[in-house]
C-alpha cells in the first residue's frame, strides 16, 4: 500500500484545518453559502435530498484494513450505520453534519484519508483496474501510476478551476476492468516492441447526456512522458473547454466538436512547449512508489487447485460462489476473492459498519491487510490462499457477502437515484431490488451467465446505464416515473454504448421487460453463446418483437 | 393550488418545512400551507432564514389537499418521509425549531 510521506500528511493537515475555519466561517455566517459552496464541493460535501452528503476518496480503489475500520466507524459515528461504495470507487455517507464535518474529516486523515477533489470542477479521483498488483494478466501495475497521477492531480493549482470534473481511469491489462473508455482520460499500460513500458491514451469517453466511447490520441505514451502529457491534455481543456453550458462542457464535446485530430495536434503542440525535465516521471520515484505495492514472498502452490476440486466435491455451493466470485490470481495457489455487496433484493453497493469492520478482519486474515473496491459496488480481497478459501467463504456467507452473482444477473450497478440524491428524476434502487428478486434463482443465473443490468435515476448516468447489457435510465414523464430500456453496451475493452430499444416502461413494466429479455435470449441463444454475443448476432428485432408483441 | 416552505438546515443539513410559528420544523405536518398569492410573502419570510444562517436553499414545495400535507410531486414526497428503500428509512428527530 502508497504510505503517505510527510509532504501527504503535511497538505492533508493543512486542508483539514482550512475546512475546519471554513465551516466555522460559513456557521457564523462570515461566508455565504454561495462563498462557502465551492469549498464544500472541493472537499466532497455535497447537499443532498435528504441532508449532506459526504464521498471519501479510495485512490484507485485500494484500501488498508485499518482504513476500512475507520471507513466503518465514520459510518457509525457520524452516520447511520453504513456506507455506499459507488461508481467511481469512492465511499458516500448520506447522513453527514456539517457542523461535525470537520471532525469526521480529521478523524479520516489519522489514517491517511480524505474527502479532497471528490466533487468539483476538478480532477477526481484516479480509478483503476481492482485486481492491480495481483491478476495473472497484468502487464504492470496501474496503481503504481494511478498514485503518480495523484501526486500530480492533487491541489493542481492550474487545473483547480476546469469547466467540468474530470476522471482518469488506469488499466495494467488488456481485459478492462476500470472501464477507462468511458473516462475522460483513459490509460492501459502496454509495452512497445522494444519491451518499454508506456500507455495507451484515450482521451473524450464518458457517460451522462452525451455518451461517448473515448477515442484513442496515442497509441505509445513512454511513461516517463506520463506527466508531461496528462498537462498538455488538461490545458488544452483548460483553455479550449465551454464554460457558457454545463452540459456542454465536458471534454468529450471538445474532442468531438475540434476532432480527434485536431485535438490530438494540440494536445501535441502542448506537449512540445512543456518543460520535458521539470515533468519528467522520476525513475527513481516510480521505483520508490512501486515498492511500497510490492507483494510481499508468496509461496507458490501449484496443486492447490487440485486440492480445492474435492473441496468443491464435497461442497457445490462453495464450487458456485466460486465460479462467479473468484479471479485467476499471478501466484499458483491463490485467488482474488469479490465480495458481493448485491445481495438478493439488497441496496447495491451498501455495506453496514458491521460488515466493514468483520471485512477489515478478513482483509487481515486472509488478504495480506488489502481490500479494494470495484467500479461496479463490490469489493476484493485481492490475494487470498485457495487453500482458506472454504473458510473465508464461509464467514462471508455469515455476513450476507457471499452471494454467488458477480457478474450475473443480480450483480446490478445502481445508482442512489430519486431515494437520495437531487438530480435523480426517477427511483433506482427499487427497480434494482425488483429486478434482483425476479433473477433470485442462483443456478438461473449461473445458466444466464454474464449479464450487466445497470440503472441510473437520471441522464447524469450514475450507474452506467450506457454500458449496461441492459440499461435502464429513470426518466419523469408528466410527473410518473418512467423507465426506458437499452441494450447492447459494454464496460469492459470492447467498450460500447447502449441503444434505446422503444417506448419505455412504468416500475412495474420494467422489471417484467428485463425478464423479456433475459427470457428471449434463453430462447434464441446457441450452445455456449453469451447474452452479449446473442445480441450482436442478432441485433434488437427479436427482443423488440417479444416487449412490445400487442398480440 | 397549495404550497408549503422548505428548506434544508444549514448545521445539519435536515430538511425542514417553514411553520406557522415562523420556524422550521423537520416534520412535513407542522409546515404552514399557503396559496399561490401568499407564497412569495412567505418565501421572502423564509429566506431571512437563509441570511441569518439558520437554513439554506429555500424554495416552495406545492401540496395537495386532505387531511396531512401530501407533496404532490414524488421528489417531494421522498425528501419529506425519507428514502423508500430498504432499513434506512429512519428519520432525524425533531419538532418545530427555529
Amino acid at each position: 500500500m502508497y504510505v503517505y510521506d510527510s509532504i501527504d500528511k503535511s497538505l492533508l493537515n493543512q486542508r483539514v484545518a482550512e475546512f475546519r475555519d471554513q465551516v466555522r466561517r460559513r456557521l457564523d455566517g462570515e461566508l455565504t453559502e454561495d462563498q462557502f459552496k465551492p469549498l464544500r464541493l472541493m472537499n466532497g460535501l455535497y447537499l443532498q435530498l435528504h441532508a449532506y452528503m459526504l464521498r471519501v476518496a479510495i485512490p484507485y480503489g485500494a484500501l488498508s484494513s485499518d482504513q476500512m475500520r475507520k471507513l466503518a466507524y465514520i459510518a457509525e459515528t457520524y452516520d447511520r450505520g453504513y456506507g455506499h461504495f459507488t461508481t467511481r470507487q469512492n465511499i458516500q455517507y448520506n447522513w453527514i453534519e456539517l457542523s461535525t464535518a470537520p471532525d469526521l474529516l480529521y478523524d479520516l486523515s489519522e489514517i491517511d484519508l480524505h474527502a479532497i477533489q471528490t466533487s468539483g470542477n476538478c480532477i477526481r479521483n484516479v480509478t483503476a483496474d481492482p485486481y492491480a498488483g495481483a491478476a495473472a494478466d497484468e502487464r504492470d501495475d496501474p496503481r503504481v501510476w494511478s498514485e503518480i497521477i495523484r501526486q500530480w492531480s492533487t491541489f493542481h493549482p492550474e487545473f483547480s478551476f476546469l469547466p467540468r470534473k474530470f476522471k482518469i481511469a488506469v488499466t495494467g491489462a488488456d481485459a478492462d476492468r476500470a472501464a477507462i473508455k468511458f473516462h475522460d482520460i483513459g490509460l492501459k499500460i502496454v509495452h512497445d516492441d522494444a519491451g518499454e513500458l508506456g500507455f495507451e491514451v484515450y482521451v473524450g469517453g464518458g457517460q451522462g447526456r452525451t455518451p461517448i466511447v473515448a477515442p484513442l490520441i496515442n497509441s505509445f505514451l513512454p511513461a516517463k512522458d506520463l506527466l508531461r502529457y496528462l498537462d498538455a491534455v488538461l490545458r488544452v481543456y483548460n483553455r479550449h473547454g465551454r464554460r457558457d453550458n454545463i452540459y456542454k462542457a465536458r471534454v468529450k464535446i471538445l474532442v468531438q466538436s475540434l476532432g480527434v485530430e485536431a485535438f490530438k495536434s494540440q494536445v501535441d503542440a502542448e506537449f512540445g512547449l512543456l518543460d520535458p525535465v521539470l515533468l519528467a516521471v522520476d525513475d527513481e520515484e516510480v521505483s520508490r512508489i512501486r515498492e511500497m505495492f510490492a507483494l510481499p514472498f508468496l509461496r507458490a502452490d501449484e496443486i492447490a487447485g487440485v486440492r480445492l476440486e474435492e473441496t468443491f466435491a464435497e461442497s457445490p455451493d462453495l464450487r458456485l460462489w466460486s465460479e462467479s466470485n473468484t479471479h485467476a490470481h499471478k501466484t499458483p495457489g491463490y485467488t482474488i476473492v469479490t465480495l458481493s455487496l448485491k445481495p438478493i433484493g439488497g441496496i447495491p453497493g451498501d455495506a453496514t459498519a458491521e460488515q466493514m469492520y468483520a471485512i477489515a478482519d478478513l482483509a487481515d486474515r486472509f488478504s495480506l491487510g488489502e481490500v479494494r473496491v470495484t467500479y461496479t459496488q463490490n469489493l476484493v480481497l485481492p490475494h487470498v490462499r485457495q487453500a482458506d478459501l472454504f473458510v473465508l467463504w464461509s464467514e462471508l456467507d455469515r455476513l450476507g457477502l457471499a452471494t454467488p452473482n458477480v457478474g450475473l444477473a443480480t450483480d446490478i450497478i445502481a445508482c442512489p437515484g430519486l431515494d437520495y440524491c437531487s438530480l435523480a428524476n426517477a427511483r433506482s434502487i427499487p427497480i434494482s431490488q425488483r429486478i434482483s428478486e425476479r433473477f433470485a434463482d442462483l443456478e438461473s443465473q449461473h445458466d444466464i451467465g454474464p449479464l450487466d443490468i445497470r440503472i441510473s435515476g437520471c441522464i447524469n448516468a450514475c450507474g452506467h446505464h450506457h454500458a449496461g447489457h441492459i440499461g435502464i435510465l429513470g426518466v419523469d414523464k408528466k410527473g410518473e416515473e418512467r423507465y426506458q430500456l437499452t441494450l447492447g453496451g459494454q464496460g469492459n475493452a470492447e467498450s460500447a454504448v447502449g441503444k434505446i430499444v422503444g417506448p419505455g416502461f412504468d416500475e412495474d413494466g420494467i422489471v417484467d421487460a428485463v425478464e423479456t429479455i433475459v427470457s428471449t435470449y434463453l430462447t434464441i441463444r446457441t450452445a455456449g453463446e453469451l447474452f452479449s454475443q446473442t445480441l450482436e448476432r442478432t441485433g434488437h428485432a427479436p427482443f423488440k418483437e417479444r416487449l412490445y408483441d400487442r398480440g | 393550488m397549495s404550497y408549503v416552505v422548505s428548506a434544508n438546515r444549514l448545521d445539519d443539513g435536515s430538511v425542514v418545512y417553514f411553520t406557522d410559528q415562523g420556524r422550521w420544523s423537520n416534520q412535513v405536518d407542522d409546515a404552514k400551507i399557503v396559496s399561490r398569492e401568499d407564497l412569495e410573502e412567505t418565501l421572502r419570510v423564509g429566506r431571512r432564514s437563509e441570511e441569518q444562517n439558520i437554513v439554506v436553499a429555500c424554495y416552495e414545495v406545492e401540496v395537495g389537499s386532505g387531511h396531512s400535507i401530501h407533496p404532490v410531486r414524488l421528489r417531494e414526497r421522498i425528501r419529506s418521509h425519507g428514502p423508500t428503500v430498504g432499513d434506512h428509512q429512519s428519520r432525524p428527530a425533531g419538532g418545530p425549531e427555529g
